[in-house]
């Protein structure tokens, strides 16, 4: 067996590659390996069996110096893997590719537990590969690979759907998961219905504002308990509990009916329509104000004019 | 798989602020009308919260089409709310070839009826396809989505209903709690989930920097 000398170990893997690529058309007796190569556009989520670690939209696989073809073609005597190969990837993938690979060579064995998946499939001119590895004893043609890739990626939603579902980590079957997921789902929602008619019965004015949740001495123990600064209260309040919000406070009061350019609706609506996820840390301040005489208690935010001039009716006057 | 804080802060605030939107219009409507109300601006709310997600713009969709959130839901999302009617339609199929469906259909019935005995793979088969019908039912939008990405906004939507649910259970008992104490007129007792849910609230003041700035500033939106 011919064991091509291991280029020297440096960062760049793609020299390594570029090694393997050129063995690739040599008919070694123990040449089985055959890669794969699918579009891919990473998820952020590791599938199991990976070894490398997932880094936000990122695969990274842990690197293992250069690609050591030599070994590769060593034990890939000891277990016949195959693989296809397609088309030549792009550098990028190539080295996380084949440090993946080494890896999975590395520890191979009889049984080669590694696997990587691409996510979607791009069409387009510019598309991502990643290689893929048959496991042993499998059909390695492209159309059952693809889909045994795609099955893997639903047994793993499967899976993340199971967690989520209380008692639904012992049942076996896509079908029995499902629907479970149905009647948790279909709870879920008759929950919510029967909640907002408990909302609606119980506050028939409908004026579910903060004076109704806050009051004094609410504000006290929790202000005291912990070093939440709830919303801001009095001033003389303000210096019993100790509060950081006391400058808020005098500020607020003097804009409180004022006119600010930000509001909730705005930015929940660039999160929402920028395909961004919408954290609560984003939103800006978009409030409106409310002093309550008798509980002391105000709520400070900004409004906006035109909507909010309907919300001057439910103001208590400051 | 949890839903953030943060989530459920956001959440509130827009529910919050929601129905003191559409208590201006529904102060002395049916229990019906309140509780259709409260349930949209929960709706509502939880689709803003999330963001972009396939799930929250069909959500949004199905509830636009009754006339009557329309001007709820305008307010709420403004210039905005025009763009996903026109772009997302929950009964929007996958666009399917009419020839190759055709063909791929004979070949199917050509082949199965070779098969005598009901397979027990075709069986499961037809389980899980009646079931994913039923599933792309429930998740709002689902109609036009494909398998995996159904199984994902499914999680996705499993979240932020279980999040909402909590929220508003959160809100139910701050809001007797706090009628209890008013009425008893006594030291109120600050259960958990009140203490919770002031929490919550108060938390996401403290997180915002430079507010006082931004109040005296009036500072243009940046995200």
């Amino acid at each position: 067996m011919q064991c091509p000398t291991a280029p020297p170990s440096s960062k760049k893997l793609s020299a390594g590659l570029q090694h393997q690529q050129q063995q690739q058309p040599r008919p070694s007796a123990h040449d089985f390996t055959k890669t794969i190569v699918l579009a891919s556009t990473p998820f952020g989520m590791v599938p199991d069996g990976w070894t490398g670690v997932a880094d936000g939209a990122q695969i990274q696989y842990p690197v293992l110096g250069a690609a050591n073809v030599g070994q590769e073609n060593a034990s890939a005597n000891s277990f016949e893997n195959s693989t296809k190969k397609r088309k030549a990837p792009k550098s990028k993938q190539e080295s996380r590719s084949s440090g993946a690979e080494e890896e999975g060579t590395a520890r191979g064995g009889a049984t080669s537990k590694n696997k990587k998946k691409a996510s979607g499939s791009d069409a387009t001119k510019e598309t991502d590969y990643i290689h893929v590895r048959a496991r042993r004893g499998q059909a390695t043609d492209s159309h059952s690979l693809a889909e045994r890739v795609r099955r893997e990626r639903i047994s793993e939603r499967m899976k993340y759907l199971q967690e989520l579902v209380p008692g639904c980590s012992k049942i076996m079957g896509k079908a029995s998961t499902l629907d479970e997921i149905i009647n948790y789902v279909q709870s879920l929602q008759r929950q919510v219905e029967f909640l907002s008619m408990k909302l609606a019965a119980a506050e028939p004015r409908m004026h579910l504002s903060s004076s109704n949740f806050f009051d004094r001495e609410e504000l006290n123990t929790s202000c005291n308990s912990s070093s939440v600064p709830v919303m801001g209260v009095s001033s003389d309040q303000l210096k019993h509990s100790g509060l950081q919000l006391a400058s808020l406070q005098q500020d607020a009061l003097a804009s409180s009916l004022n006119v600010h350019g930000c509001s909730t609706w705005d930015a929940g609506l660039h999160g929402f329509y920028d395909g961004e996820i919408h954290r609560g840390s984003h939103l800006s301040p978009g409030n409106h104000c409310k002093v309550n005489n008798n509980t002391s208690i105000a709520v400070c935010n900004q409004a906006e004019t035109a909507p909010f001039a309907l919300w001057e009716v439910s103001y208590p006057t400051i | 798989m949890q839903a953030t804080k943060s989530f459920e802060q956001a959440f509130l605030k827009q529910m919050l602020l929601g129905i003191q939107l559409s208590a201006v219009s529904h102060t002395t409507g049916s229990l019906q009308e309140r509780k259709s109300a409260i349930k949209l601006s929960a709706d509502v709310a939880m689709a803003v919260a999330r963001g972009s997600k396939k799930w929250t713009r069909g959500l949004i969709a199905s509830l636009s089409k009754e006339e009557q959130n329309r001007s709820f839901l305008q307010f709420v999302l403004g210039k905005e709310f025009e763009r996903p009617a026109k772009i997302c339609h929950s009964s929007w199929k996958i666009p399917r070839s009419k020839n190759i469906v055709r063909r791929s259909l004979r070949f199917l019935s050509k082949r199965q009826s070779n098969i005598r005995a009901p397979n027990s793979s075709v069986l499961a088969g037809t389980l899980v396809e009646k079931r994913t019908q039923v599933l792309k039912r429930l998740v709002p939008g689902g109609e036009s989505m494909d398998a995996f990405s159904l199984l994902d906004e499914t999680l996705d939507y499993a979240t932020c209903l279980q999040a909402q649910v909590d929220v508003m259970q959160k809100l139910m008992t701050t809001l007797e709690a706090s009628k209890h104490s008013r009425r008893a007129d006594s030291d109120a007792q600050c259960p958990k989930e009140k203490f919770h849910l002031l929490a919550m609230v108060g938390s996401w003041y403290s997180t915002r920097k430079g507010l006082r700035k931004r109040l005296s500033k009036r500072p243009k939106l940046t995200l």
